[in-house]
C-alpha cells in the first residue's frame, strides 16, 4: 500500500510538519508531496495551535524535537498532541541521545528518527504509524485543544485551566497539566514514576527523586476540588493511573 | 574501529548535486527557490553568530548553530554543516577554546559557502 493512502479512505494522508527550519521543512514537504502526501508546514507552536483550532485535522504529525529557545519543546508538544488530538506523532531530531529518544517515546511519540534522515525510511515509518492508527474523528462540539476527561471535566491546552461541573475551575501549573496529559495517555494501564518523569522533563529520573509524587499529590487535590468522580489511583510497585 | 573518512577527506564546501538528488528534481527554477530560502535564512543567523563572540553568549551561539545546521546539510553546504555541528557540540561540552577556534573559522567559511551558492544560483538562472 502506498504510505500516503490512509486506511480511513482513498484520500492522500495529511502530514503536518512542525520545524523552525524553513529550508528543511520545504525540502521535507517537497519529498512527501512527491509521494502523494498532503503537507502543512508550521514553524512555531502557536501557529500549530491556531491551525488546530481552525479545524486542521492531519493524519500524522512530524515534530522537530528542538524548536528554538523561545518555543515549546518538541517533547511537550508531542505529549500534548497525543493527549489532546490523539494522532500519530513522529519525532525528528538531530539529537541521537538514548535519553531523549526514550523520553519522546514515553511522551507518546510513535517513532523517533534522527536527522538527517533518508526519505525512504521516513516514508516507511509514516506507513507504519498510519497502519497502526485507527481513523479518529473529533467530536464536533469541542475544539481539539480542549481535553475532555469525562462528561464534566475538561482541560484547556493554552491556559492549563481545568473546568468541572457547575462552572468550578482550577488553574494547573505547566507541570501539573503535563502530568495529567501523561495520565490521560495511559488510561488503560498504570504509568510508572520513571515514565512520567521522562515524559515531562525529558531526561532520566534518579531513584530518590520525589518530583512525580509531589506533582501527583498536588494534582489530586486540584482534581478533587472540581470533580470528585475522577481520581488518581496509586498502584503499589506499578505507578499511577487515572480512574474516570 | 573503522576510521571515519571525514578525518582524511577534505569536505566539500558546496555539493551541487545534493539538493537535486534529495528533491529528485533538476528544474532550475525550483532549485533556485530552495537556495534563495536558505540564503535568506542562514545569512542573517550566521552574522548574528559572528557577533556572539563572548563566552557569555555561547549558549545563544549554539542555538543559532542548531538553527541552520540541518538546512546547511540539506542544501549541500557540507563543510559549514560540519563546522556548525562541531560548534554546537563544543558549546554543549563547555569547551571554550574549541568554541573560540571554530568561531574564528565561521566567518570565512560562511563567505566562501554563500558565494559558492550564489554563483551556482547565477549559473542555474541562465540555463
Amino acid at each position: 500500500m502506498n504510505p500516503a493512502q490512509h486506511q480511513s479512505g482513498p484520500a492522500a494522508a495529511h502530514v503536518l510538519i512542525l520545524d523552525d527550519d524553513p529550508v528543511y521543512t520545504r525540502i521535507l514537504a517537497h519529498q512527501l508531496k512527491q509521494h502523494g502526501f498532503e503537507c502543512t508546514i508550521c514553524h512555531k507552536d502557536k501557529e500549530l495551535l491556531v491551525r488546530l483550532k481552525k479545524g486542521l485535522n492531519p493524519d500524522v504529525f512530524i515534530l522537530d524535537y528542538h524548536l528554538g529557545a523561545k518555543e515549546a519543546s518538541g517533547l511537550d508538544l508531542c505529549r500534548k498532541l497525543r493527549a489532546y488530538v490523539n494522532k500519530p506523532v513522529i519525532m525528528l531530531s538531530a539529537n541521537d541521545s538514548l535519553e531523549t529518544k526514550v523520553s519522546c517515546l514515553n511522551a507518546g511519540a510513535d517513532q523517533y528518527i534522527v536527522k538527517p534522515c533518508n526519505i525512504a525510511e521516513l516514508l516507511a515509518r509514516i506507513g507504519v504509524v498510519l497502519r497502526n492508527s485507527p481513523a479518529r474523528v473529533h467530536p464536533s462540539d469541542r475544539p481539539p485543544t480542549t481535553l475532555q476527561l469525562d462528561d464534566e471535566l475538561t482541560l484547556e491546552w493554552e491556559t492549563g485551566k481545568m473546568s468541572g461541573p457547575t462552572g468550578a475551575h482550577m488553574q494547573l501549573t505547566d507541570k501539573e497539566a503535563a502530568l495529567l496529559e501523561v495520565l490521560v495517555q495511559h488510561r488503560q494501564s498504570p504509568v510508572s514514576r520513571y515514565e512520567a518523569f521522562q515524559s515531562i522533563y525529558g531526561f532520566d529520573m534518579s531513584p530518590d527523586n520525589r518530583s512525580i509524587d509531589i506533582l501527583v499529590s498536588r494534582l489530586r487535590k486540584k482534581i478533587e476540588s472540581v470533580n470528585r468522580s475522577i481520581h488518581i489511583k496509586t498502584l503499589r510497585g506499578q505507578g499511577y493511573r487515572l480512574c474516570l | 574501529m573503522p576510521v571515519t573518512p571525514r578525518l582524511f577527506t577534505p569536505l566539500t564546501v558546496f555539493d551541487h548535486e545534493l539538493l537535486p538528488n534529495l528533491l529528485n528534481c533538476r528544474e532550475p527554477g525550483e532549485l533556485i527557490t530552495f537556495y534563495n530560502v536558505f540564503l535568506q535564512h542562514a545569512e542573517p543567523i550566521s552574522k548574528k553568530m559572528q557577533q556572539n563572540t563572548s563566552p557569555d553568549e555561547y549558549v545563544v551561539l549554539a542555538e543559532h548553530a542548531h538553527a541552520i545546521k540541518s538546512s546547511s546539510y540539506s542544501i549541500g553546504a557540507i563543510r559549514l554543516a560540519v563546522l556548525l555541528t562541531e560548534l554546537e557540540e563544543a558549546v554543549h561540552a563547555g569547551n571554550r577554546d574549541a568554541t573560540a577556534t571554530l568561531l574564528r573559522k565561521l566567518g570565512p567559511l560562511c563567505e566562501l559557502t554563500f558565494d559558492a551558492i550564489r554563483q551556482h544560483v547565477n549559473e542555474l538562472s541562465i540555463r
